[in-house]
């Protein structure tokens, strides 16, 4: 049989120094991860060396692309850019009930006109991955896609607000499970979308959406 | 400990520290390749295999592994022997998870992979020799550690909600691309290994060089463990 090691090496460490060596690995380890990888990645931050480094920053949910125009306030009021919009259509309802088995993920946009509002919450029996995104119906390539919340790191079970459509496209919400359990959601939005699509692997469904009594 | 093994340890172990840490996802197949693979329907062959050979360039876990095994292997009919009994194990494990919808929770899966890299580290500094007398066959150990990447590799692509048309097809070209990705990546560690082994200090460093490569693997542990308790 062909051993691994061929050729001399020098003589094998002794005892002692593989367990310091294993020993420091560790160690290093430990102080690497607690110091810089668990806050940069999980915002865990026992030591609070992340916050002083600003590592925490890369954990957080990156803010989308398109700069919320009205951030909620914190503090400061910042005045919407718009404070009225009419619209020439009774606004629609919809509301899904959804499970996602451990690894699975799904997707339900909605179709909004440039400066439409819809309001929505979403509510889940467990932590799901999300991002909160659009497409616009003219994007520069086919893989475009504007990002407003993004968790991938931690999940939400839950997620509240309103929205105004940067652009004319679908936008809504990838969520995925991953978990080992299964999770089941409930989504209910309200607003001036004009059709409802899911993506859940294949050609998109369309929900159906109903008008507001 | 002198001063230069000191800043020898500093450094290796500060590559592969950052190494995980550049990009950002590289372990996950990126969000728009999971898009594509989402919204794919049927055979597509070149796709899955450029995500195949994508996945294992950018995976540094089975990279550091892979230094690992080869790490004292200085010929190529050992090298070519051992990353087969690997790549048997990966690809086994690959297609039997996701043909057989078999679901591992990935950071329990992927502390595994670390284990393998602290495993074979301290395999390459003559630690179970020392410790228990011998040293465990290391050709089944590749062989079951490359069982363990497989199903790592089966959960990243059962991910994404997967066609059922063209599975097969989709599958074993995400596995020749792995393949194709770990000749490449193989390639590259084996020059500069070669390289190093021509100047002295090849056998004089080794040690601390499997130190730090325990310290990456010590490091993607925890790093995995912390996600399956706090996500």
């Amino acid at each position: 049989m062909i051993q691994e090691q061929d050729l001399p090496k020098l003589e094998a460490p002794s005892k002692r120094a593989i367990a310091k060596a294993t020993a420091v690995a560790a160690g290093i380890a430990a102080i690497l991860l607690f110091t810089v990888v668990l806050p940069a990645e999980y915002g865990f931050d026992p030591l609070h060396t992340g916050a002083a480094l600003r590592l925490t920053e890369l954990s957080k949910p990156a803010s989308g692309k398109p700069s919320p125009a009205i951030l909620p306030a914190g503090g400061q009021q910042v005045l919407p850019a718009m404070t009225y919009t009419s619209q020439p259509s009774i606004y629609k309802v919809d509301s899904e009930d959804l499970a996602l088995h451990p690894g699975e993920g799904v997707e339900i946009k909605y179709h909004m006109q440039k400066g439409a509002v819809m309001v929505y919450s979403w509510k889940a029996s467990g932590k799901l991955m999300f991002e909160f995104h659009g497409e616009p119906d003219q994007k520069p390539n086919p893989d475009y896609y504007d990002s407003y919340e993004l968790d991938n790191q931690i999940g939400k079970d839950h997620s509240h607000g309103s929205f105004t459509a940067p652009s004319t496209g679908i936008h809504g919400w990838f969520w995925e499970n991953k978990g080992n359990k299964n999770v089941e959601m409930h989504l209910t939005a309200a607003g001036f979308f004009d059709s409802a699509k899911m993506f859940a692997g294949g050609d998109p469904d369309d929900l159906p959406i109903e008008d507001a009594k | 400990m002198n001063k230069k093994r000191i800043v020898l340890i500093a450094l290796a172990t500060l590559v592969s520290t950052l190494l995980p840490l550049i990009p950002a996802s590289a372990h996950n197949v990126s969000k728009n390749d999971a898009k594509f693979v989402q919204a794919n329907q049927g055979r597509a062959i070149a796709p899955f295999m450029y995500l195949g050979a994508k996945h294992m360039v950018t995976g540094y876990d089975h990279l550091l592994f892979l230094v690992g095994v080869i790490f004292f292997l200085y010929r190529l009919k050992d090298v070519v022997q051992y990353v087969s009994l690997f790549t048997i194990g990966h690809s086994l494990t690959l297609l039997v998870g996701v043909l057989g919808g078999v679901r591992a929770n990935s950071y329990v899966i992927d502390a595994i992979i670390g284990l393998s890299v602290i495993y074979k580290a301290f395999d390459n500094m003559d630690g179970f020799k020392r410790f228990l007398g011998f040293q465990p066959n290391t050709k089944w150990a590749v062989l079951i550690f490359g069982l363990f990447h497989g199903f790592g590799l089966a959960t990243k692509l059962q991910e994404f909600a997967l066609s059922q048309k063209g599975l097969v097809a989709n599958i074993v070209s995400f596995n020749i691309g792995v393949e194709i990705g770990q000749v490449l990546a193989l390639t590259a560690v084996l020059i500069a290994l070669s390289y190093w082994r021509t100047r002295g200090g090849f056998l004089r460093h080794a040690f601390v060089t499997n130190t730090a490569l325990m310290t990456g693997g010590f490091i993607l542990v925890g790093y995995q463990l912390a996600g399956y308790f706090l996500a």
